[in-house]
């Protein structure tokens, strides 16, 4: 730090373009070569010796504002708040985790949906009369493909008649 | 800014790690150790016993949630005393946003008179000292309070600042030289 390190600011002093360093000597905050300067400085002008008594008396001054003590039942509501507000996180931690938790699970339900196989077409085993007009179908197709007018129903039911299924006796009643 | 108690005792670090992981005790020791001096900082940015507990309060719970962003560079009590003068600040532009309301103390900034400055102690100095502080821009008045008030060095101001040591130091003279017109008359 130099003797002019704040002549910028010190544009703004009484008088005397080394009133920042009168401020920061004032403070203890001057090294040790620009205080002996300003020691020097202070010797020679007015200006600065009157800038330093107005520090000292607005140092007086402010040294009336001191705060009044906290209050102790404030003070004991501190460990309180710490502990609402600890609780609070941790249920949102909680609560975020569980949103969480609950999107995986629907997002992996519904990758599972989505590679489900098909169900197995397991076709029941036909029933009697569906295999007889199945054959009977196979039968008659060939004269309907020749242009004959019989109706196809007739031909099943002509099946039909003609099947084991219509002609084996059933059992006593 | 203490770190220790009398030498004794774990490191503020150590206890802010310990509140942070749920230990009360952790908690009120360092309510102990900086809880009061937070306090008087609180009150004189803030000149208002309401808005200081609840500067001190928001700062220590903001330092135990912030741990995560501790980079351990500056003491704990430095840490708070950044985290509380940012507080006061946004508490001072809430409360500018809100109707006038007289100080604690039955002051108001919009209305001050200086008077000459008084004995130590007395009420109605202390609160022209509030008066006179609201006039002042947050960056004045914040520096002002940290060197006059809590005895601060202009290094320890820089770190609570997050400022270059010259600019406390300009910004100090500044704040002053606002002070000296403010109370020009009462002055020598």
């Amino acid at each position: 730090m130099t003797d002019d390190h704040l002549t910028g600011a010190s544009a703004d002093g009484d008088g005397c373009d080394r009133a920042a360093d009168v401020s920061a000597y004032y403070d203890g905050e001057l090294p040790p070569a620009p205080a002996e300067s300003l020691r020097r400085h202070l010797a020679e002008c007015a200006a600065c010796r009157q800038e330093l008594v107005r520090l000292e008396t607005m140092s007086a001054w402010l040294a009336n504002h001191q705060a009044p003590p906290a209050s102790e039942t404030f003070l004991a509501r501190l460990p309180q708040a710490w502990r609402r507000r600890r609780n609070r996180t941790v249920l949102r931690v909680t609560e975020w985790a569980a949103a969480v938790a609950a999107a995986i699970l629907v997002a992996f339900s519904a990758l599972l949906w989505r590679q489900e196989p098909p169900p197995p077409t397991t076709a029941a085993a036909p029933a009697a009369w569906e295999t007889v007009a199945a054959d009977a179908t196979a039968v008659v197709e060939p004269a309907g493909e020749e242009g004959t007018s019989v109706d196809p129903d007739v031909q099943i039911a002509m099946a039909l008649l003609q099947s084991s299924h219509f002609t084996t006796p059933r059992g006593p009643k | 800014m203490p770190q220790r108690v009398d030498g004794h005792g774990p490191t503020d670090k150590a206890l802010v790690r310990r509140a942070w992981a749920g230990e009360e005790e952790a908690f009120a020791l360092l309510v102990d150790r900086h809880a009061r001096r937070l306090y008087g900082l609180a009150w004189s940015l803030l000149g208002r016993a309401a808005d200081a507990e609840d500067a001190v309060q928001e700062t220590l719970l903001a330092t135990l949630e912030g741990l995560g962003r501790f980079r351990g560079e500056a003491a704990v009590g430095t840490w708070m005393t950044r985290i509380l003068v940012n507080t006061a600040a946004r508490i001072r532009r809430t409360r500018s946003r809100r109707p006038t309301q007289a100080l604690d103390e039955g002051g108001s900034a919009g209305t001050y008179v200086p008077t000459a400055p008084a004995p130590a102690g007395a009420a109605d100095a202390r609160m022209d000292v509030s008066a006179v502080l609201e006039q002042l821009s947050d960056a004045h008045r914040t520096v002002v309070v940290l060197r006059e008030l809590q005895g601060m060095s202009y290094d320890e101001i820089a770190s609570a600042l997050e400022i270059p040591r010259g600019t406390v130091e300009s910004r100090l003279f500044r704040a002053r030289q606002h002070l000296k017109i403010l109370l020009k008359d009462y002055l020598p």
